[in-house]
């Protein structure tokens, strides 16, 4: 097959268009043939009735015992093609000895004859046209009976000289639309260039793009192609936006990971330089707090690379107070027993989820509600249905007014300042925001007075 | 010398704290960019070590602000992003030098030491006034001829009296430099402290400006 569609249009337009001529051609030529069979036809039958009436006057004729010939001169047919106007001779013209005459009595005996058909009979003894042939030549002729002077009178004609007649005629159509296919074929090559210019102009451009330089496009297209260039920039724009969030998460995690890493070096240090037991202790105990933290940061860091990288989710329907439950089971014991958990699910609610998705949601959220409350609060986890929405609150108290970087909390890294004495990586919410963004749910952080709520909105299943 | 540490990150600041002290530099800690202004305000400090990714992202601003009221204390910061243009920042508001996290121990003492250097107008880490030398690499000290050995509070009173000669040190930035913000103010072991002193070095080798602190006396007319 050929591939490109430059081709196809060339090829294809010159093989209708040759067809078209072909067809054209034939119909032309068939009916031509048919105007000069018309025009030869009537010419024989006139010479006939001429010869009638000339004939009519030599009363003699029909007694003759030798037929009377009449000579038809011997012209050399010239090998090369010359203008008629040179064939026309004095002495007459070379095609005479194609076209003959014949006069016969009413048995059919030869009373006169044109010299080239003297040994020929042109036609039967019957009135109409005829086509026969002798040995050297196919004669079509014309025979007529004249009931006065009781003759058969006889034109005819080679049928050599309409087969040329009718070659020139299929030569000259042959020419044409072979020249006419040229000059259709150079117009409709550079047609087609010039139409598929922006088309090559887009392929140079996007072969030019890499990953380092992702340049929209911006070519003046016909309507048919521009949706192409928008759908070409709409995803190179999203693989910018996807490369430049790999990057920014490759340097947060890398600045991220280098405090706990200077904390290990530290301490490490001062483990090795000390000079009793207690700073040990003291340094000890850090590296196990900061190797921790690393820990966490980096199962953080996978999570949050993993739900970024997620796009199909199964969902399945999902019990919002199993789920409570069996997250709270997870939590580590020192942070279940610091705080009173209140429920208030219907077990009746569900949402439509990826389980093990929303456990991450619920985890993190149930670990920052125990982990930034007052040692003893009450934390509240309640779900309600309203209309066609599942909402879903996580409250607890805290002394901290969240009200000025409270749209910063869902930032990745970002912890707020008054919070820097509770252990954490600064991804949790972060992650929560990704992972209901792909629930196509909502997230409100909400703070009234010493109350801080996180608000999920679900679509009800 | 005695340092501000502002970091809020408590167990780095913890981990600074402790080999800092181990190195006889006194150092307070404080977790805020307002603490620090307020702690320049109340007491002298002969460097800061800033963490430039405090919380409250008021790091660059607030060396700017020093500068701007005049304070010249030099100011070591530290940075965990590895990013030139962060570092040039930070050296353009006024700080004097940056390490990287995580860094190694020795690395920031002595860039300390060499920020503290530059700051006195010193080419060597080698004070020598009223006859004494002290060596601040190793913390060595000679008097007329002979090695004296110091106590580590001797040593950082010492210190301080041959970095600020013919100025009064007063009492109560003796007594933080030896014990800090959490030491006992009322405790008179800083005059022990320097009764030693005048003990290795001579009884006129530092006087006492009453009711105001002490002075090394580099000249005897």
């Amino acid at each position: 097959m050929i591939d490109s569609i430059k081709t196809r249009i060339v090829l294809g337009v010159n093989l209708v268009i040759l067809l078209v001529l072909v067809i054209a051609s034939v119909v032309d030529y068939y009916r031509s043939l048919h105007e000069i069979d018309e025009v030869f036809d009537a010419q024989l039958a006139q010479t006939s009735r001429l010869l009638a009436r000339l004939v009519e006057n030599d009363p003699g004729l029909p007694d003759r015992l030798s037929p009377l010939i009449v000579a038809v001169p011997q012209l050399e047919q010239q090998l090369m093609e010359v203008p008629s106007a040179l064939e026309r001779l004095r002495e007459g013209h070379k095609y005479e000895s194609q076209i003959g005459f014949q006069v016969r009595s009413r048995d059919g005996r030869l009373l006169l004859s044109s010299a080239n058909t003297s040994h020929t009979l042109l036609a039967p003894l019957q009135s109409g046209y005829f086509e026969r042939s002798d040995p050297d030549h196919q004669w079509i002729s014309f025979s007529l009976f004249d009931e006065a002077s009781q003759l058969w009178l006889q034109a005819g004609q080679h049928v050599a000289v309409r087969d040329e007649l009718s070659w020139y005629l299929v030569s000259g159509q042959i020419g044409q639309v072979l020249v006419t296919m040229l000059l259709l074929s150079v117009l409709i090559y550079l047609l087609v260039q010039h139409m598929f210019a922006p088309v090559d102009a887009l392929s140079q451009q996007l072969q030019q793009s890499s990953p380092t330089a992702l340049q929209p496009l911006d070519i003046a297209l016909p309507t048919e192609i521009a949706p192409v260039q928008r759908a070409i920039n709409t995803l190179l724009d999203n693989i910018s936006q996807h490369l430049a969030q790999e990057k920014r998460f490759i340097a947060d995690a890398s600045h991220e990971l280098r405090t706990p890493l200077a904390i290990l070096r530290l301490h490490a240090q001062n483990i090795s330089q000390a000079n009793n037991d207690a700073d040990r202790k003291k340094a000890l105990d850090a590296i196990i707090s900061s190797s921790m933290r690393m820990s966490h940061l980096v199962s953080q860091l996978m999570a949050l690379a993993r739900v970024d990288r997620q796009q199909l989710t199964h969902f399945s329907p999902v019990q919002l107070l199993q789920l409570t439950e069996e997250t709270l089971a997870q939590l580590p014991s020192a942070q279940l027993d610091k705080v009173d958990w209140q429920l208030e699910i219907d077990p009746a609610l569900y949402v439509r989820g990826d389980p093990s998705l929303l456990q991450v949601v619920w985890r993190n959220l149930l670990d920052n509600a125990s982990k930034y409350a007052p040692a003893d609060s009450c934390v509240q986890v309640r779900a309600s249905r309203s209309q066609q929405q599942i909402t879903c609150v996580f409250e607890n108290y805290s002394h901290l007014v969240l009200q000025p970087d409270k749209q910063r909390l869902t930032d990745r890294f970002y912890r707020s300042p008054g919070h820097q004495q509770i252990d954490g990586a600064g991804l949790g919410l972060s992650i929560v925001k990704q992972i209901i963004s792909l629930h196509q749910a909502s997230m409100q952080i909400s703070q009234l007075e010493d109350m801080v709520a996180v608000t999920l909105h679900f679509d009800s299943a | 010398m005695r340092i501000l540490l502002v970091e809020d990150d408590l167990l780095l600041a913890d981990g600074i704290r402790t080999a800092l002290q181990r190195m006889n530099y006194q150092t307070e800690h404080c977790t805020r960019g307002s603490e620090l202004v307020a702690a320049l305000k109340t007491s002298e400090f002969g460097a800061v070590v800033l963490d430039l990714g405090l919380a409250d992202g008021s790091s660059l601003p607030l060396i700017e602000q020093l500068r701007r009221a005049g304070q010249t204390v030099p100011v070591l910061v530290l940075t965990a992003l590895d990013d030139i243009d962060i570092e040039l920042k930070a050296l353009n508001a006024g700080a004097g030098d940056y390490l990287s996290k995580p860094f190694d121990l020795r690395e920031l003492e002595v860039r300390l030491r060499v920020l503290a250097r530059r700051h006195q107008d010193r080419t060597d880490d080698e004070l020598n006034v009223a006859g004494i030398r002290l060596n601040l690499v190793n913390q060595r000290c000679w008097f007329a001829g002979r090695d004296v050995t110091l106590t580590n509070r001797e040593y950082i009173l010492l210190k301080e009296f041959m970095q600020h000669p013919d100025k009064i040190r007063s009492r109560q930035l003796l007594e933080e430099l030896c014990y800090g913000w959490d030491g006992d103010i009322d405790s008179n072991a800083t005059e022990v402290h320097i009764h030693n002193l005048r003990k290795k070095f001579g009884s006129s080798f530092v006087k006492t400006v009453r009711g105001v602190g002490y002075m090394l006396v580099s000249r005897h007319d």
